[in-house]
């Protein structure tokens, strides 16, 4: 799982109309609804002004994805399927664990009975795969605590990482070790004397569990 | 919750409140706020309908399902609507999101608008982006980030400057004269005229516009037109009196 640079393979605005036939109507349209994100149209100059590029893996597959599920599927009910982290309020979910990201490795942070909004499932997930990296629970719990505050990161993760670390402090025969977790842009960088336990890129957790949600 | 310094003393919760001459509520859920006169909310303020006429400000964010500004509104917070409608100024000091929204005199978003139709004659200034279904302005615009929408209706009037444009069907065009122009009285006005970065769109008409690209699969560029760049798919009009600095097809 690199992380997302510049030098990710690009594809013009241009392009990706003529390989997908959509039109600018339907394009804009669905940067609009969050069918798009936001963070995939990449601003650059060229000779001919600003042109607005997008990450060819990523744009391609979501066309082609809108395009094969829009015949049966309205464009609202395609929100919720492929970007419920652009409206998050749609999704009430009452049995996280039955979401193979959370599992039964996730059961340990539910806090509620049900009504588990889209960024919570992604803050319970984060935990889960934690735990499923062999963490202690109350160092999993950290960024399960970290996410359900951040749901605005939720909703643009392209690019975001989460980590969780810990510091040892050895002196006068007194041993102290502190853990922490830390969402940023990456390269996110702590200090080179803390340990890394897990390293999560939050764009791909987001997208796994909406594929799952959307199952 | 709720109080006033002048009116009707105690408000239950989702009770009204009215502020007549001068005076100021506490923010709270209400149904109806009606402001005549001179009032503010401070605070964030929900409610079913809140109507100025007068001066109106709203010191937070408003939830509020139909807004009615006649006069002058303020709202120093983000504004989420279904209904917003001015007669007057209203300056929206964060977002404002909304289905319909219909203006008649100005209106000044310092953050991005949403909504579902959005009309508005006289004056507007959006500092982000402007994306709806529908789009209608008139008079002199300013948005300084991507007005997106899937019809795009503009009708100029002094100087518009739109940062780009992106939608379905885009329809620019210089507002014709007036009853007075119609009488022969060419009167003080200039043409109106758009400057705009980029422009694309499935359909697209300008008039009076000046722009670096244009792109689209079928292009009308009109008179009074300055666009450095075109690229089209299936057709492209050039009037006689615009210039294209380049043409492209395909």
């Amino acid at each position: 799982m690199g992380p997302q640079d510049m030098n990710e393979d690009l594809i013009s605005k241009k392009e990706v109309l003529r390989l997908t036939g959509i039109s600018y109507g339907q394009l804009y349209r669905w940067k609009r609804m969050g069918l798009i994100p936001e963070a995939w149209f990449i601003r650059r100059s060229t000779f001919t002004g600003q042109e607005t590029f997008f990450p060819r893996e990523k744009i391609l597959r979501r066309i082609e994805e809108i395009l094969k599920l829009k015949e049966e599927h309205s464009l609202e009910e395609l929100v919720r399927i492929l970007s419920p982290e652009a409206a998050p309020e749609e999704v009430v979910h009452d049995d996280p664990t039955s979401i193979p990201s959370i599992g039964s490795a996730g059961r340990e942070f539910l806090w509620k009975e049900g009504g588990y909004t889209f960024a919570e499932l992604v803050a319970v997930a984060a935990g889960a795969e934690a735990m499923r990296n062999k963490t202690k629970l109350h160092q999993a719990r950290l960024l399960v605590e970290l996410l359900r505050e951040a749901e605005d990161v939720v909703r643009s993760p392209t690019g975001i990482f989460l980590v969780l670390a810990e510091k040892s402090f050895e002196r006068e025969g007194i041993s102290l070790r502190i853990s922490f977790a830390v969402l940023g842009k990456d390269p996110v960088r702590l200090d080179p004397g803390s340990k890394v336990l897990v390293r999560l890129d939050l764009e791909r957790l987001v997208e796994r569990v909406k594929r799952e949600l959307g199952r | 919750m709720g109080c006033c310094d002048e009116g009707r003393g105690d408000v239950p919760r989702r009770g009204s409140v009215s502020i007549a001459g001068s005076g100021k509520v506490a923010g709270g859920a209400y149904h109806t706020v009606k402001i005549s006169g001179s009032g503010r909310v401070e605070g964030d303020l929900v409610a079913e309908e809140l109507r100025i006429s007068g001066a109106g400000k709203v010191e937070g964010a408003a939830k509020v399902r139909e807004i009615v500004v006649s006069g002058n509104g303020r709202f120093e917070g983000p504004v989420e609507a279904e209904v917003l409608q001015v007669a007057g100024v209203c300056k929206v000091e964060a977002g404002l999101s909304a289905k319909e929204v219909k203006v008649a005199g100005a209106l000044k978003v310092e953050g991005s608008v949403k909504a579902h139709y959005f009309k508005t004659s006289g004056g507007l200034k959006v500092e982000g982006d402007l994306e709806a279904e529908i789009v209608a302005l008139a008079g002199k615009v300013t948005v300084n980030g991507l007005l997106s929408a899937d019809r795009v209706e503009m009708k100029l009037e002094d100087s518009s400057f739109v940062r780009e444009i992106g939608g379905e069907a885009i329809e620019i065009r210089r507002h014709k004269g007036g009853i007075l122009e119609e009488l022969g009285l060419p009167f003080f006005r200039r043409p109106g005229k758009l400057q705009a970065s980029a422009i694309e769109g499935d359909e697209v008409y300008l008039e009076g516009t000046e722009a670096k690209l244009v792109r689209g699969k079928k292009v009308t560029i009109g008179p009074g037109c300055r666009i450095e760049r075109v690229e089209y798919e299936e057709s492209l009009d050039v009037h006689p009196d615009a210039q294209v600095g380049e043409e492209v097809k395909g």
